[in-house]
Parts: C-alpha cells; sequence; structure tokens
C-alpha cells in the first residue's frame, strides 16, 4: 500500500514530523535510506560503522526535528549533512585502513580478478582521498547535483566539480587495466 | 578543458552542443578518447549496479526502528512490501468507515465493557458477602444452617444441624478465650461487642475455616469425641449461613459475623472441652492465630493512589524503551477508588508504561522489528481485600483492572498490601499485565511483571 505522503515535498514531510506525525518520518526514511546507507557505507568503506552511521542519522533526524521550527529550507541537505558530519567525526577517529600507495597491490590481488566491477570500484573509492571521495559518492551514489553538493559539503561549486572529475579521473585509471580488458 | 573533462560532462549532459562535436571528432580520430569514454560510463554503471551500498542490513533497520520507538502502526513502507499494507492493518484492516471505527476504538470499547462488567460483577459479589443486612437480621433457614457446618473430619453425629440450644451453650467458650488472654472475662455475650473477635481454639483434628465466614456463636459446638473429650465442632459457618433466630440471643451485640478470614485459616483444638480452654497452657496460645473482622464503619470513603513500579518483560526483546524513557515516571501510575465497605473497592486507574513488541512482517527483508513504545493506559479496577492483620493495619488485597491503550486493550492483576496510617496508606505488592494488540492482521500479546508501591489518601 502506498503512503499517503508519497506526493509530499521532503520540506512539507518535515513539517509533519515537527508535528509528531510519525508517518511522515516513515516516508522520509523511505526516500533516503538508501541514499544514506550508500553515502556512510562507501564513504567509511566499512559496514559497521556505516551502520552506525546510517542509525545515528536518522535517530537525530528523528529527535532533532522537534526542535526546529516547521519551516526547513532544504530537507536533503539537511540530511546529507547531518550523515556527513557523523561520517567525518568517525574518519577523524579512525586511522586509514589502507596507504593510498598500496593500491595497485590491493585491487589487482588475483584474488580479486573474479570480482565484479562494482566490488573493484568500492575498493578503489577507498584510496581516494576523502574530498574526492565525498563528492563522488555524493554524485554518483546518491545522484545530488553539483549544487546540492555544494550546500552539504560547504565547498564551492567549481571545487565540487573540480573533486568529482579528480575522482572520477583517478579511479578510471586504478581500474584501467581492468577495464581494457572488460572493454 | 581537457578531454577528458569534456567526456565527463557529455556523460553528465552538460556539454553544450559546440564541444560535443568538437568531442566526437577528436574520438573519431583518437582511439585512446573512446576508450576512455567506455571507462567512464563502465565505472557509472558498475556504481549503479552496486546493490549492496542501496541495502541497509536487516538487523540495522530493525534496531533504528525499535529505537525509536515507532508504534505499530508507523510501519516502514518500503522496507518490506508488505509493511504498508501491515501498518494500515494494524488499525483493524479497515475496510470501510464502520471497521475502520471499530479499528480505532473497538479495543476501548471492548475493554470499557469487560471492565464494567467485572466492576459490576465484584459490586455484587463485595454486596452480597458483607451482607446488605447484617446476618443477626437474616430470617433463620435451617436448611442454610446445616449447609453452613462444616464436618471434616468430625463423627457423624457432629455433622447435625445446629439447633439453637447447642449455640447458645456453647457460645461462652468462644468468647472467653480471648478474654483468658487479655485477663478479662467477659460476663456475657455483650462484652463481645467489639469489632475484633480472636478465635483462640485448639484441636488435635484440624478443622479448616472455610469461605471466610466463621459464624460467632455458632463457631463451637461440644460434641463428645471418640476419647470421650469434648471436642470443638468446625466452627465453620458460611456468610450468613446462621439464621438471626439462632444467633440473637447468644450474641446480641454482634452485629457483623462476617469475619474475614483470608482463605482457610486453620484452627485447631486440643479436644479438651469448650469450658477447658480458659486454662488452656501457654503453649496452646502461642500456635493460635488472629483474625479480625470486618469493620462495618470502615468503608463508604473514596481512595487516591499514587504508585511507581519496577518490571520485567514477560516477552522481552532487545528494543530499548521508546520515546520518553524517563525511568520511574513512564512507570507512574494513579487511580481514584470508592470504597463502599471494608472488602472492596471500585474505580478507575490510569497511567504509563512500555511494553516490548515483536512486529512480524510476513515478506520483505525485514522479517521482524522489535519495539518498546510507551503507551498511556487507562481502566477500570476493582479491588477486593482479604482480610486484615490485628495490629500492625495490613490490609491484602488483590486487584484487577481491564481498560486499554491506543493499540489495545490490557488486563492488570495485582496482588499487595495497604499498610494504614491515619487517613494514609502505603502500599506494595505484585503485578503481572498484559496489552494485546494487533499489527500484520495478527493479534499479539505482550506481557510484564514486577512490583508495585504507592501511596493511597483518603481526602474523605
Amino acid at each position: 500500500m502506498a503512503s499517503k505522503y508519497t506526493r509530499h515535498t521532503d520540506e512539507e514531510l518535515f513539517t509533519l514530523m515537527v508535528g509528531g506525525d510519525k508517518d511522515a518520518f516513515v516516508e522520509l526514511y523511505t526516500r533516503y535510506r538508501s541514499r544514506i546507507y550508500a553515502y556512510a557505507l562507501r564513504m567509511l568503506g566499512d559496514r559497521d560503522r556505516a551502520n552506525d552511521v546510517f542509525q545515528e542519522t536518522f535517530t537525530r533526524i528523528y529527535h532533532r526535528c522537534r526542535e526546529h521550527d516547521t519551516q526547513m529550507g532544504n530537507v536533503s541537505a539537511y540530511i546529507f549533512t547531518t550523515a556527513r558530519n557523523l561520517c567525518l567525526n568517525m574518519i577523524r577517529n579512525t586511522k586509514p585502513v589502507s596507504a593510498v600507495e598500496d593500491y595497485h597491490e590491493i585491487v589487482f590481488q588475483p584474488s580479486h580478478e573474479n570480482l565484479e566491477l562494482a566490488e573493484l570500484v568500492k575498493r578503489s573509492l577507498e584510496l581516494l582521498p576523502q574530498h574526492h571521495r565525498e563528492a563522488f559518492v555524493l554524485r554518483e551514489y546518491d545522484g545530488l547535483s553539483y549544487q546540492e553538493i555544494s550546500e552539504v559539503t560547504g565547498q564551492s561549486l567549481s571545487a565540487v566539480k573540480v573533486h568529482i572529475f579528480r575522482a572520477k579521473e583517478k579511479l578510471r585509471k586504478i581500474l584501467s587495466p581492468y577495464l581494457e580488458e572488460e572493454v | 578543458m581537457t578531454q577528458s573533462e569534456a567526456i565527463l560532462e557529455y556523460i553528465d549532459g552538460t556539454l553544450d552542443h559546440d564541444a560535443e562535436q568538437t568531442l566526437f571528432e577528436a574520438m573519431a580520430r583518437q582511439p585512446e578518447l573512446r576508450a576512455t569514454l567506455r571507462q567512464f560510463v563502465s565505472i557509472g554503471a558498475a556504481v549503479h549496479a552496486d546493490r549492496e551500498a542501496y541495502a541497509p542490513p536487516p538487523d540495522v533497520e530493525r534496531a533504528l526502528m525499535a529505537n525509536l520507538g515507532l508504534a505499530p502502526n508507523a510501519a516502514v513502507p518500503g522496507v518490506g512490501p508488505g509493511a504498508g499494507a501491515a501498518g494500515a492493518a494494524s488499525g483493524g484492516a479497515a475496510s470501510g468507515g464502520a471497521s475502520a471505527w471499530f479499528g480505532t476504538f473497538g479495543g476501548w470499547m471492548v475493554s470499557f465493557l469487560l471492565g464494567l462488567a467485572v466492576a459490576v460483577g465484584s459490586v455484587y459479589l463485595a454486596m452480597r458477602d458483607a451482607g446488605g443486612s447484617p446476618v443477626a437480621d437474616r430470617a433463620p433457614s435451617p436448611a442454610a444452617v446445616g449447609a453452613g457446618v462444616d464436618t471434616i473430619g468430625l463423627p457423624a453425629p457432629s455433622a447435625a444441624p445446629l439447633r439453637s440450644g447447642d449455640v447458645a451453650a456453647v457460645a461462652p467458650s468462644v468468647v472467653e478465650a480471648p478474654s483468658t488472654q487479655q485477663g478479662a472475662v467477659p460476663t456475657d455475650m455483650a462484652s463481645a461487642s467489639r469489632k475484633t473477635l480472636r478465635a483462640r481454639t485448639t484441636s488435635r483434628g484440624a478443622t479448616s475455616v472455610r469461605d471466610g465466614g466463621i459464624g460467632i456463636g455458632n463457631a463451637a459446638q461440644t460434641t463428645p469425641s471418640a476419647d470421650g473429650a469434648a471436642a470443638i465442632q468446625s466452627p465453620v459457618v458460611r456468610d450468613g449461613g446462621l439464621g438471626s433466630g439462632t444467633t440473637e440471643s447468644a450474641i446480641p451485640t454482634i452485629d457483623h459475623v462476617g469475619l474475614r478470614a483470608s482463605s482457610p485459616a486453620d484452627v485447631r483444638s486440643n479436644g479438651a472441652a469448650a469450658s477447658s480452654m480458659p486454662a488452656a497452657p501457654a503453649a496452646m496460645q502461642s500456635s493460635s492465630i488472629d483474625l479480625m473482622m470486618d469493620d462495618p464503619e470502615a468503608g463508604d470513603h473514596m481512595i487516591i493512589e499514587a504508585r511507581g513500579k519496577f518490571d520485567k518483560s514477560l516477552t522481552p526483546t532487545n528494543a530499548r524503551a521508546g520515546r520518553s524513557d524517563g525511568g520511574v515516571l513512564d512507570r507512574m501510575a494513579f487511580g481514584l477508588y470508592w470504597q463502599p465497605n471494608a472488602s472492596f473497592a471500585i474505580g478507575v486507574e490510569g497511567g504509563t508504561d512500555s511494553y516490548d513488541q515483536k512486529l512480524r512482517y510476513d515478506t520483505g527483508a525485514i522479517s521482524r522489528v522489535e519495539q518498546r513504545p510507551l503507551y498511556r493506559w487507562g481502566g477500570l479496577t476493582s479491588r477486593i481485600y482479604l482480610g486484615s492483620l490485628e495490629g500492625i493495619e495490613l490490609h491484602p488485597f488483590m486487584q484487577i483492572t481491564l481498560g486499554g491503550t491506543s493499540v489495545g486493550p490490557l488486563g492488570r492483576l495485582r496482588v499487595g498490601t495497604t499498610y494504614e496510617f491515619g487517613p494514609m496508606a502505603l502500599n506494595v505488592g505484585a503485578e503481572a499485565s498484559g496489552l494485546i494488540y494487533r499489527f500484520n492482521g495478527i493479534s499479539q500479546m505482550s506481557g510484564q511483571w514486577g512490583g508495585t508501591f504507592g501511596l493511597e489518601v483518603k481526602p474523605w
């Protein structure tokens, strides 16, 4: 059965949430659960930590909506910013798992030969600088526009474009041996 | 703009027409540019094929929903294909206005009717037990007298119906016993007009007191025993079983003979004649028990109660308490009772409570959601006092409440005791409760048990 709020905008749902409407939260959660989880998982590269960020993001949104005014200008940016801050906190408190210079060894180990390209992309993402990885994930995984990424990250539009381009270019170079075989 | 940037903008659809034509011409000449385009497209396709990234683990979503304390009807559409319907079903699978109305208010209505039935039944039983009119006022009925005599463990002759003469002959033995202990032997039955009567008798053969109704004057009947000693026949007469014609002459001043013995209290007899009881040794007296009669003036007042509790779920989940987990404040209950007599009270009560719930999904990625939402509950209640212990002012009681919450009916069973001091009383007890709720078309039950502690006030 379709939710009664499927035609409501995110902002309208948030206003209903402020008024205590739990169904509005459920609808908002349904819209963003996949994207927030993808963002957390690909940003952190670790399922356990992504799980924590995912839960904490929606828990904070659920509880904090009552502290806000009834109007929220950009709910999408608010949700992603909440997830982003949690991810950054977690990244700050965690040492990198692998250094960038090891990426050839990691990506092209024989055991990975049979992995699908998606798995290779995931592993390659972990090798990118944080700003590049974040911009790429928001753009490719979450489908945000350059402008939305700019609002979420607080960076200029041109900086966002540069980060995304460099991320894609670096991924292409990392994966080029595999991609040449595939293509 | 580099050629790679142009390729990415082309993929994004943001490359203008002139730049696009330039890029196509370059790719036609340079195979490596075509390979670059294919690689970027492949990466994009791989990202969108990364289904793992878009699927939060079911257990994570369960934990999230549980922590948020969402109510059963706040299902998560999309999480499981049946979840949306499940949420609607929690309201009673409403199809049509009447069904929707019943789904919303049916639980309350059924709860109210059940509570009303219990309350009315309790009032009727209590009024009957209390003797809307004192036993002494009732017409004598030989059949009733006979039926009221318990003959357990006694020889056949003792089972004969009591006669007024028998009662008159032996009644003093009952009254003298406590008098001996107190050092003041009453000269007549009028001295037994105090509200508390102590039945101190002993017997070799255990004789039970039943039905909480011990007839005063008829409580003892001298009956020759096998060894020639007089034995006290079972001092048991069911409430109201002895008519006034039997007892009025013997116990003219006792206006209420319904002894609220809390269930089977054994009264023993040592086989000695009733007349010898005042001389019974101290050891015998120490084996006796005190029973307290109802105070006919103890009723007809209001009671206001506030209580807290600590509980443990009978259907535990991994969920934390939902919403405002404010500890004891989330476990408070308040009651308002009318106590028409010392035997029972009736009233309303309500409070807040959390119940563990396991919401099952039939299909979808999530098979079950656990949560522990906080509910406000209310209902009709009936409290039955089981008796009292003299000297320490303890009044054990049993209380039944039927009511409801916003998701379904609720029942509570509580046993405890009050300790009175002046117009106030403290109470402690144990309580078990159950909540019936519906989710996804399935009725389920959540229960808990624990201890209660409260304060009562009798303002008037």
